[in-house]
């Protein structure tokens, strides 16, 4: 069993939180979009997001990879089409490309591997 | 054969977004999620499932009508259902999926290069004295980041800009999926044109079609008075230039404070230590002290003991005071005279 390294995790939570600072400003872009809770763990070299879109059964989702990061959209019909967005900050030795998405009720679930040591 | 339209409620000639409208609308109503142990709402949840994978997908929706009119049973191909819980690989799904442009989302989700974007937050470290932070000031920063490309101006291309052929000049891709309950799509930038929306031929030589250059730039930052260790400054406007004559991001200034070897701070009060002659100590008198903003005399009271608190009013931060604590010097070496003197003060104390 793996001992959790501390001192990584803090590492990767103050990148994350530069991150979110550096692109904090493009959280409102269209200004019609609202703020999706986003929430992270780490473990087993895996990095994974997990986006609450509310209860919708079937949203439409939308991600958009960025250089640093990656930007998920969910848009809800049932509910007048308000459109939730999460900015997911990609820590540096995780890959965007290679992200796996699974969509669940009421929440989206991205899972990013470490491609460094 | 169960009549899939009669489960979506929905006559049978709807169209797809009247169907995607039923379906939705009724998976809300019986999703598993809302009704935990509810095994009629489950049954229910799978049949919209199943009919409406069948019905969405146009080849499948011919083969059942076909066999719904002829009075044929049908049977669902392997994998029909809906369901989620399968995890994508962006990889794997472009590869299956390949690329298209613009998205179901509308023009402004996906806009072009052209449309006004804000610049990025650009972030500083700033380290600065105790004085600077309580009292206020300017400090220079150097920092590195985007500013509009002096070239081109910002535009990112030579003269009239062409739009790049793969992406027809909005920079990005997008690969769309609506099989199986399952809207889904992910946008990349253009591999062509790296996001830019430009010919690569037509691209600017000295951003690449950017339209912003890095470089360093020294910014003059106004430190507030009173500006505590740890805190965050946000200059609006002075981050990273906007693309497409969007606004610049903002500068977020993080302030450490460097600890004073004469005073600390504790809320708004400042606090030094003052050595006090024994003799002032013990007479009373007038003593030197400085504070943040000058040096003023303060009075020191007959019979003051080491570690007594004297307080100056208004001196310290936004209207607090200023403590000042006793510390009494006693002399480490006396002369002859000195001596007699302490030694007969002894006697008469005794």
């Amino acid at each position: 069993m793996h001992e959790p390294d501390l001192g990584w995790l803090r590492e990767l939570s103050e990148e994350i939180e530069r991150l979110r600072r550096r692109y904090a400003s493009l959280l409102h872009e269209p200004p019609e979009a609202e703020e999706a809770p986003a929430r992270w763990t780490y473990g087993g070299r895996t990095l994974r997001w997990h986006v609450v879109v509310e209860e919708a059964a079937e949203p439409d989702i939308d991600v958009e990879i960025l250089p640093e990061l990656l930007v998920i959209r969910a848009r809800i019909e049932e509910a007048e089409h308000r459109l939730l967005q999460a900015i997911l900050p990609v820590p540096a030795g995780f890959r965007a490309d290679d992200a796996h998405i699974r969509c669940e009720y009421g929440y989206v679930e991205i899972r990013l591997s470490r491609v460094g040591p | 054969m169960a009549d899939f339209y009669e489960i979506l409620g929905v006559p049978r000639d709807a169209g797809l977004d009247q169907i995607k409208k039923a379906y939705r609308r009724k998976a809300v109503q019986y999703h598993p999620d809302k009704n935990p142990g509810d095994k009629v709402a489950e049954e229910r949840f799978k049949e919209l499932s199943e009919a409406y994978a069948v019905l969405a997908d146009a080849e499948k929706r011919r083969e059942y009508d076909a066999a719904l009119a002829g009075g044929q049973p049908w049977e669902a191909p392997p994998g029909t259902a809906g369901g989620g819980g399968e995890a994508w690989s962006v990889e794997d799904f472009l590869r299956q999926f390949g690329d298209i442009f613009g998205s179901d989302f509308g023009p402004s989700f996906h806009r072009g290069r052209s449309a006004a974007r804000p610049g990025l937050n650009a972030e500083a470290a700033l380290t600065v004295d105790f004085r600077t932070a309580a009292l206020g000031g300017k400090v220079r920063v150097a920092l590195q980041g985007e500013v509009a490309c002096a070239a081109c101006g910002g535009a990112g291309a030579r003269g009239a800009a062409k739009a790049c052929p793969v992406c027809r000049g909005s920079g990005r891709l997008t690969g769309r999926s609506e099989r199986a309950g399952q809207f889904f799509s992910v946008t990349r930038p253009c591999p062509t044109c790296h996001g830019t929306g430009l010919a690569p031929g037509e691209m600017c030589t000295q951003c690449h079609g950017s339209g912003t250059t890095v470089q360093q730039r020294d910014i003059t930052v106004t430190i507030p008075e009173g500006t505590r260790d740890g805190a965050t400054l946000r200059l609006k406007g002075l981050g990273e230039a906007g693309h497409g004559g969007g606004p610049a991001g903002d500068l977020l200034v993080h302030v450490s404070v460097k600890p004073d070897p004469e005073f600390r701070l504790e809320g708004n009060t400042i606090h030094s230590d003052l050595a006090v002659p024994v003799t002032t100590a013990v007479l009373g008198g007038k003593v030197p002290v400085r504070t943040l903003r000058s040096q003023v005399m303060l009075t020191i009271p007959p019979g003051t003991s080491s570690g007594a608190s004297l307080r100056l009013k208004q001196q310290g931060l936004a209207g607090g005071d200023h403590v000042v604590h006793v510390q009494v010097m006693v002399p480490a070496q006396l002369s002859q005279r000195e001596r007699e003197l302490w030694e007969e003060l002894a006697r008469l104390s005794h």
